[in-house]
C-alpha cells in the first residue's frame, strides 16, 4: 500500500510537471503582443548579416584570413541568395569590403562586387573595391574592366572609365573591346578641346590596333568623328573670342570663316551646336 | 648511442600504443572526418569558389582538429603517468629522466603522423574525386601543420612537467593563439602603439614562439613561391625552439621529486 501510494505519488508529480511544462508554454505564446515566433523568424530572415569589425575578424583568424574571407563569403552567398525584400541588399557592401581586406587576393570578390553593387545603389562602394584591387596590384584585366564599366555606366565618370578601360587592355583577362570602349567614354568627356583630341587619339590607336576590317572602318569614322567636333569646338571659341557671344550654329561659323563648311557626322549621328555653350553634342543618332 | 636509443623508443611505443586506443582521440577523430567532409558541401554553395573554400577550410580545419588532440593529449600523457604511478616504476630502471621525456614526445610525434595521415589522407581521396587540384596543395601543407603541431605538443610536455594537465592545456592554447597573433599585433602596434610597446611586441615577436612561417595555406592557394631559404629558416627554428623547450621540460623533471 505504502509502494504503490509512493508510486501513484510520483507519476502524479511527473504528470503535474509536464502538465505545467504545456500551459507556461501556452500561457507564453498566448500572452505575447510583441515578440512572437512569426515575428522572430520574420527579424531573423529579414535581419542584415553580422559583419564583425575588421580588427576584431584579423585577430579571431590568427593569421588565416584567407579562411576568414571564404567563410565571410559563404555568408554573403547565403545573404544574396536569401533575398531581400526592400531589394537593395545594404550589408553587401560592407561584406564584400571585409572580404577584399581580409583576402586582397579574392579575385572573385572583386568580380562579384564590381557586377552586383552598382545595381544595389552602392556604386561608390564598387569603386572603392575596385580600387582596392587596382593598390593590390592584381593586374587583372576583367576586374579593370569591371571597375570602368561602373565609371562608365552608373557614375557617368567618362574620364575615369576611359583610363581604367586603357588599363584593362594593357592586362590579361580583359575583353577585346575595352581599347574600343576607353574611345568611346573619352567621346563623352568635353571639359576642355584637348579632351576631344585625346578622345582622337584613342580612336586612332583602336584603328592602328584593329584586325578585322569592320572594326578599323569603324574606328577610323570615330576618329574623323572626334577630328570634326575638335574643329566646330575650336571654331566655335575662336567665334566667342571676337564676337563675345557662340555662334547659334555651323552655318554661322562658315559665314565667318571660321570653318570652310558645314561639317556631318561619319558615325550617323546628330551635330548639334549649343549657343550657351559652343560645346558640340551628338549623342542623339541621326533619323 | 644506440643504447641509449633503445628506452627511448620502447617509451615511445608504450606511449603511442596507450594513446591510439583513447576512446576520446576515435570521438574527436570522428568530429574531424564529419568537420572535413562538411567543407566538401561548403564548396558546392560557394558560388564557383569550390577550390579556394575546400583547401582554406578543410586544410585549417585538420590543422585545428589535429592541435587540439595533441595540445590535450601531451599534457594528459606526463600526469598519467604520474597519477597511476607508472613513473615510480619506471624511473628506477636504468633510463633517465631525459629518455623519458624524448620518449613520451616521440610517441606523441608518433600520434600526431597517424591523425595526420588519417585526416590529411581522408582529405586527399575526397580531393581525389572532387577536385584534384587540392592534392599538391595538402601535401605541401601537412608537413608544415606537422612542424607546428609538434613544437605545440613539446610546449604542452613542458607545461604538463610542472602544471596539472587542463592549465598546461590551457597555457599551450594560449600559446598557440599568441603565435598566431603575433605578427598582426605587431603590424598594428607598429602603427598605433608607443615606442614603449613596439619595443616590448618587438622582444615578443622574436622570443615567443612565431607559428605564422608555419601557416603556408594562403601561399599554396595562390600558388606563391617560398624560397628554399625560408622553408630551411623555418626548420632551423623549429628545430632550435622544440630543442629548448624539451631541455627545459627535462630539467624541470629531474627536479621534480618523484
Amino acid at each position: 500500500m505504502g509502494k504503490a501510494s509512493t508510486n501513484f505519488g510520483i507519476w502524479f508529480l511527473v504528470f503535474l510537471a509536464l502538465g505545467s511544462l504545456a500551459s507556461s508554454q501556452y500561457l507564453y505564446d498566448a500572452g505575447a503582443d510583441g515578440y512572437t515566433h512569426q515575428l522572430k523568424a520574420a527579424i531573423l530572415h529579414n535581419d542584415h548579416p553580422l559583419i564583425p569589425s575588421l580588427p576584431i575578424l584579423r585577430a579571431l583568424s590568427l593569421g588565416n584570413t584567407s579562411m576568414t574571407a571564404d567563410i565571410l563569403w559563404l555568408q554573403t552567398i547565403q545573404y544574396y541568395g536569401g533575398g531581400d525584400i526592400y531589394g537593395k541588399y545594404e550589408s553587401l557592401g560592407s561584406l564584400l569590403d571585409t572580404i577584399t581586406q581580409l583576402d586582397p587576393k579574392f579575385n572573385y570578390a572583386y568580380q562579384f562586387a564590381l557586377i552586383v553593387l552598382p545595381y544595389m545603389g552602392q556604386a561608390d562602394m564598387a569603386v572603392k573595391i575596385g580600387l582596392r584591387a587596382q593598390q593590390e596590384g592584381l593586374n587583372d584585366g576583367l576586374i579593370t574592366y569591371y571597375l570602368a564599366s561602373v565609371y562608365h555606366l552608373n557614375l557617368k565618370e567618362y574620364k575615369q572609365a576611359a583610363k581604367y578601360y586603357q588599363l584593362a587592355s594593357t592586362q590579361s583577362g580583359s575583353p577585346t573591346a575595352a581599347k574600343t570602349l576607353a574611345a568611346t567614354a573619352l567621346d563623352n568627356v568635353s571639359g576642355s578641346l584637348a579632351d576631344r583630341l585625346v578622345a582622337a587619339d584613342y580612336w586612332k590607336t583602336v584603328f592602328d590596333n584593329a584586325t578585322d576590317p569592320d572594326q578599323k572602318k569603324l574606328a577610323a569614322s570615330w576618329y574623323q568623328q572626334m577630328q570634326n567636333v575638335y574643329s566646330i569646338e575650336k571654331a566655335s571659341q575662336d567665334f566667342h573670342a571676337k564676337q563675345g557671344r557662340f555662334p547659334n550654329s555651323q552655318e554661322e561659323l562658315v559665314q565667318y570663316g571660321l570653318l570652310p563648311a558645314e561639317l556631318g557626322s561619319p558615325v550617323g549621328r546628330v551635330i548639334t551646336l549649343d549657343p550657351k555653350s559652343g560645346k558640340v553634342d551628338f549623342s542623339q543618332r541621326a533619323q | 648511442m644506440l643504447k641509449s636509443l633503445s628506452p627511448i623508443r620502447t617509451i615511445a611505443i608504450t606511449t603511442y600504443k596507450e594513446l591510439i586506443r583513447d576512446r576520446l582521440l576515435y570521438g574527436i577523430l570522428v568530429a574531424a572526418l564529419l568537420v572535413t567532409s562538411a567543407t566538401f558541401f561548403l564548396g558546392s554553395i560557394s558560388l564557383d569558389q569550390d577550390h579556394r573554400v575546400i583547401q582554406n577550410i578543410g586544410l585549417a580545419s585538420i590543422h585545428i582538429f589535429t592541435t587540439f588532440i595533441l595540445i590535450f593529449v601531451a599534457s594528459n600523457a606526463i600526469f598519467r603517468d604520474i597519477e597511476r604511478r607508472a613513473l615510480y616504476l619506471l624511473l628506477p630502471k636504468p633510463i633517465s629522466r631525459t629518455q623519458y621525456v624524448l620518449g613520451k614526445y616521440v610517441g606523441l610525434l608518433l600520434l600526431l603522423l597517424t591523425t595526420l595521415v588519417v585526416l590529411g589522407g581522408f582529405f586527399i581521396a575526397g580531393g581525389f574525386f572532387i577536385d584534384r587540384s587540392l592534392i599538391l596543395g595538402t601535401l605541401m601543407v601537412l608537413p608544415y601543420s606537422f612542424l607546428e603541431i609538434s613544437l605545440l605538443t613539446a610546449l604542452s610536455i613542458l607545461f604538463a612537467s610542472f602544471a596539472a594537465p587542463l592549465n598546461a592545456s590551457l597555457y599551450t592554447l594560449a600559446f598557440f593563439i599568441i603565435g598566431h597573433s603575433l605578427g598582426s599585433v605587431r603590424a598594428y602596434l607598429d602603427r598605433f602603439g608607443t615606442p614603449l610597446a613596439q619595443n616590448l611586441t618587438a622582444v615578443c615577436y622574436y622570443l615567443l614562439p612565431n607559428l605564422d612561417k608555419f601557416d603556408i595555406r594562403q601561399a599554396v592557394l595562390y600558388g606563391m613561391h617560398i624560397s628554399p631559404a625560408q622553408v630551411a629558416w623555418s626548420l632551423l627554428y623549429w628545430l632550435v625552439y622544440t630543442g629548448l623547450i624539451l631541455g627545459l621540460a627535462v630539467l624541470v623533471i629531474q627536479k621534480r621529486e618523484v
